[in-house]
């Protein structure tokens, strides 16, 4: 569904992603996973057009990425992407206006499970309430790929079991969620398939399943080995 | 999805400017009731003169920062955190600019007409006066009108070079604002060495200009005219060459940062 080919992204002088390529099935929940500065928000943000990349080239459903392909596509940035005088409420028509594919109930109802209210501004609510704002609204579409960038960054430990059952409960059926993050013991047990970043390289992709048979641990305990500090440096 | 981006542009407009706009429009209908007042009772013309103040200061306050909340907008969906919402439509760059310089523009207009009309309400602007000019010397009259569409069309022309200059500073990952300063110091130069070439075509079609009598009119307007339709062509061209410029750096420099 989506493959990436030898993607380098470089600034100036600064290599931020060297030469990744990692293919993703349909109907799976994929983790990008490494920690801060490895390359995960550059990967987001290639496949989201933001930037352009220095070489290599993204393919979805086997056609070089496109801009009728953003229609299927639904993004959650890091950081919320609403107009702060708006209402939540107003923040779900204006979805509905500019997506054809989203359903204001299912918005509305994730609403009301995290208990967030629909008639107040974006800027009365919390970091983590305005988070899930932006939650609802990109679950509220149904598209073929949905890329969630850190969703479980300033949200409570309770909601975050909450927030992936949501997620697996309301995407589209068969589509495919890439979930990047750094909080790998929160989302292991959903993961299908993991890429792990690091220094800008893929290190490994897989399926989630393949890599904890490979190296005979837990998603998060491989992850805690690849991405250990040395206690010498400390 | 063009126009929607750009009805969602007006709503913001209209969310943001309301207050100011209805508390002019409160004040400017005080301002005539209280002149209609003072006709009956003297002491309404001091709450009218008081009124009348407050109406003009609101009508520049308002228009001021209707051309402001432009750019602000710009800044806001094209450049930082509503960029994410803005550039994952399914809209090419260049329409995503042009939409930014209509929605704009017809923020600038609506702005413009709903001051007019308040000036002209409460006698700032005397309109039969205007129209009287045409007879009284229409040189003067078409001058007039000349210059309030150069006017117009130079407002267009600088929403689309300040979205360029944002989108040139936002284009390097440091000192942003230092950069955009550079941007209006290279256009200042350029429109500078434009108005030369402008002179000098002048001078080549009309070898006396400089020596074009003042008490002449006619002759006065047809010199000035020929430097004011020139100017606003290179403005134009300036303007077309910013819309490029701007596009260009959205494709390819802008790296949107969070916060």
């Amino acid at each position: 569904m989506l493959e990436a080919i030898n993607l380098t992204k470089a600034y100036d002088n600064l290599l931020v992603l060297d030469g990744a390529s990692f293919k993703i099935s349909k109907n799976q929940i994929c983790g990008l996973l490494g920690p801060n500065g490895s390359g995960k928000t550059t990967i987001i943000k290639l496949i989201n057009d933001l930037i352009q990349p220095t070489s290599g080239q993204i393919l979805f459903f086997d056609q070089k990425l496109s801009l009728k392909d953003k229609s299927n596509i639904a993004y959650l940035p890091e950081k919320s992407a609403l107009n702060m005088g708006q209402f939540v409420l107003g923040a779900i028509k204006m979805y509905q206006d500019f997506f054809i594919d989203f359903n204001p109930e299912h918005a509305k109802h994730i609403l009301n499970l995290f208990e967030v209210p629909l008639t107040k501004r974006l800027a009365q609510l919390s970091k983590g309430q305005r988070g899930k704002v932006q939650l609802a609204l990109t679950l509220g579409r149904k598209v073929d790929l949905y890329i969630l960038d850190e969703p479980l960054d300033g949200m409570d430990p309770a909601s975050r079991d909450l927030i992936m059952k949501i997620v697996i409960k309301y995407k589209k059926q068969d589509s495919t969620v890439i979930i990047s993050t750094h909080q790998i013991t929160d989302i292991e047990s959903y993961l299908d398939y993991v890429i792990l970043l690091k220094k800008g390289q893929i290190l490994e992709s897989s399926t989630a399943k393949a890599l904890e048979k490979a190296h005979n641990m837990s998603l998060s305990a491989y992850f805690k080995e690849v991405y250990k500090y040395d206690e010498e440096i400390i | 999805m063009m126009k929607k981006l750009y009805k969602w542009d007006l709503i913001h407009y209209f969310g943001q400017l309301k207050w100011i706009f209805l508390g002019t429009l409160f004040v400017t209908i005080l301002s005539v009731v209280f002149d209609m007042l003072s006709e009956i009772n003297f002491v309404w013309a001091m709450f009218h003169q008081t009124a009348f103040i407050i109406s003009i200061v609101g009508i520049l306050i308002g228009l001021a920062y209707a051309f402001f909340s432009i750019f602000q907008r710009y800044y806001h969906t094209i450049l930082k955190d509503e960029a994410y919402f803005t550039h994952t439509l399914p809209l090419s760059k260049g329409k995503i600019l042009l939409t930014k310089v209509l929605s704009g523009f017809t923020l600038f207009l609506l702005a413009i007409i709903v001051a007019v009309s308040l000036l002209i309400w409460i006698d700032v602007i005397n309109v039969q006066q205007f129209l009287d000019l045409r007879q009284l010397d229409s040189n003067l009259f078409n001058m007039s009108i000349l210059s309030i569409a150069s006017m117009v069309i130079m407002f267009f022309v600088s929403i689309v070079v300040i979205y360029a200059a944002l989108s040139f500073g936002f284009s390097f990952n440091k000192r942003e604002w230092l950069y955009v300063f550079v941007y209006f110091i290279l256009y200042y130069v350029s429109n500078q060495v434009l108005s030369m070439i402008n002179f000098g075509i002048n001078l080549l079609i009309n070898p006396n200009l400089l020596a074009v009598d003042d008490t002449d009119p006619t002759a006065m307007f047809s010199a000035l005219s020929g430097i004011l339709i020139i100017q606003l062509i290179f403005s134009i061209g300036l303007g077309v060459v910013n819309y490029f410029i701007a596009r260009y750096l959205m494709t390819h420099k802008i790296n949107l940062k969070n916060g």
